[in-house]
């Protein structure tokens, strides 16, 4: 198990687990969403073969609409 | 070209700036730009290029000033309620400044209308509070090559993005959001400050007059996210998604 951060918050997180398994199990909606490792987006298309290392600072934004 | 007396006078503030000077006063005096909302965000930001000299101005949207607007949108006046936005504006604006030109676009863009206006735009203003009008601009600035600063706030939260799509591989709206759905949260569900959205529509005339002034700046090809209630940013640098079926290689591919 590797040592994360997700939005903050620490995590255990297996090695051979992708980005997007962590992004599914970390929040109910998936929609609209970038996310962030360690100050860089991925884009959705690349979570999937994308896994977390130890140390890894994982953060979700939300795209907002209003103006 | 230069500026006439009464010009230098009124712009004399810009002059003392080295990075503007009498060169950027002439650029932004020949700039052509689209404000695509006249909200929270396209107030502030318009105003301020007003302000600035901006020659050519095409303010868009379709709807009426509310008495809920005025809390955020202080362009608008109470006598103004139940007017049209754009047209109240053009007339403010135009007493702010009389040297520039500004055309007001009072009704729902369709795809060719929103066309015909980012091609003439020099850099397009996304001051539009739903996904749809985002995903539309994004994609039409992509196939013009045109620069495009994009706002968005709700509540306590801002958001800025600079997509200077007259250069190659930048990434877009699409890349960074590729699934966003009508949402989620707006102005009219969620609530919002006017400081808030003020700060990010000030924030896009700021980008918008240095594009235009040739000006670099660390914003472009940047997402920055606002906090506004702990008063804290953070900027990530955008990818582009090869994948990504509007800018991406799947979109230029034959």
């Amino acid at each position: 198990m590797n040592q994360i951060e997700f939005n903050d918050q620490g995590l255990s997180w297996p090695a051979d687990k992708s980005l997007a398994e962590l992004v599914a199990e970390q929040q109910s909606n998936t929609q609209g969403i970038a996310v962030v490792v360690n100050g860089e987006i991925v884009p959705q298309s690349a979570w999937n073969e994308r896994c977390l290392s130890d140390g890894d600072k994982v953060k979700v934004f939300r795209a907002i609409a209003g103006g | 070209m230069s500026l006439s007396d009464q010009e230098s006078l009124r712009y004399s503030r810009h002059l003392l700036l080295k990075q503007i000077g009498e060169q950027g006063q002439l650029k932004l005096k020949d700039a052509h730009v689209l404000v695509i909302g006249m909200g929270g965000l396209g107030v502030p930001a318009a105003t301020y290029l007003v302000g600035a000299g901006v020659g050519h101005l095409v303010l868009a949207d379709f709807d009426e000033i509310d008495s809920s607007n005025l809390q955020r949108q202080v362009l608008y006046r109470e006598q103004d309620i139940g007017q049209s936005k754009v047209l109240t504006a053009k007339s403010q604006l135009e007493a702010l400044n009389s040297l520039i030109q500004i055309r007001a676009v009072n009704r729902r863009m369709g795809e060719m209308l929103l066309g015909m206006e980012v091609a003439q735009a020099d850099v397009v203003l996304d001051c539009s509070d739903n996904l749809a009008t985002r995903y539309a601009v994004n994609q039409v600035c992509v196939k013009a090559g045109k620069p495009l600063v994009s706002g968005a706030a709700v509540a306590f939260s801002g958001q800025l993005m600079v997509f200077p799509f007259d250069r190659p591989e930048q990434a877009c709206y699409h890349c960074l959001f590729p699934n966003a759905q009508e949402q989620q949260l707006n102005c009219a569900n969620a609530g919002i400050l006017g400081p808030v959205v003020g700060t990010i529509g000030s924030l896009q005339a700021l980008e918008a007059i240095k594009l235009i002034c040739g000006m670099d700046s660390a914003a472009q090809g940047r997402f920055s996210s606002f906090d506004a209630q702990h008063l804290e940013w953070m900027h990530i640098k955008m990818q582009q998604d090869p994948s990504c079926p509007v800018c991406g290689q799947a979109h230029s591919a034959p």
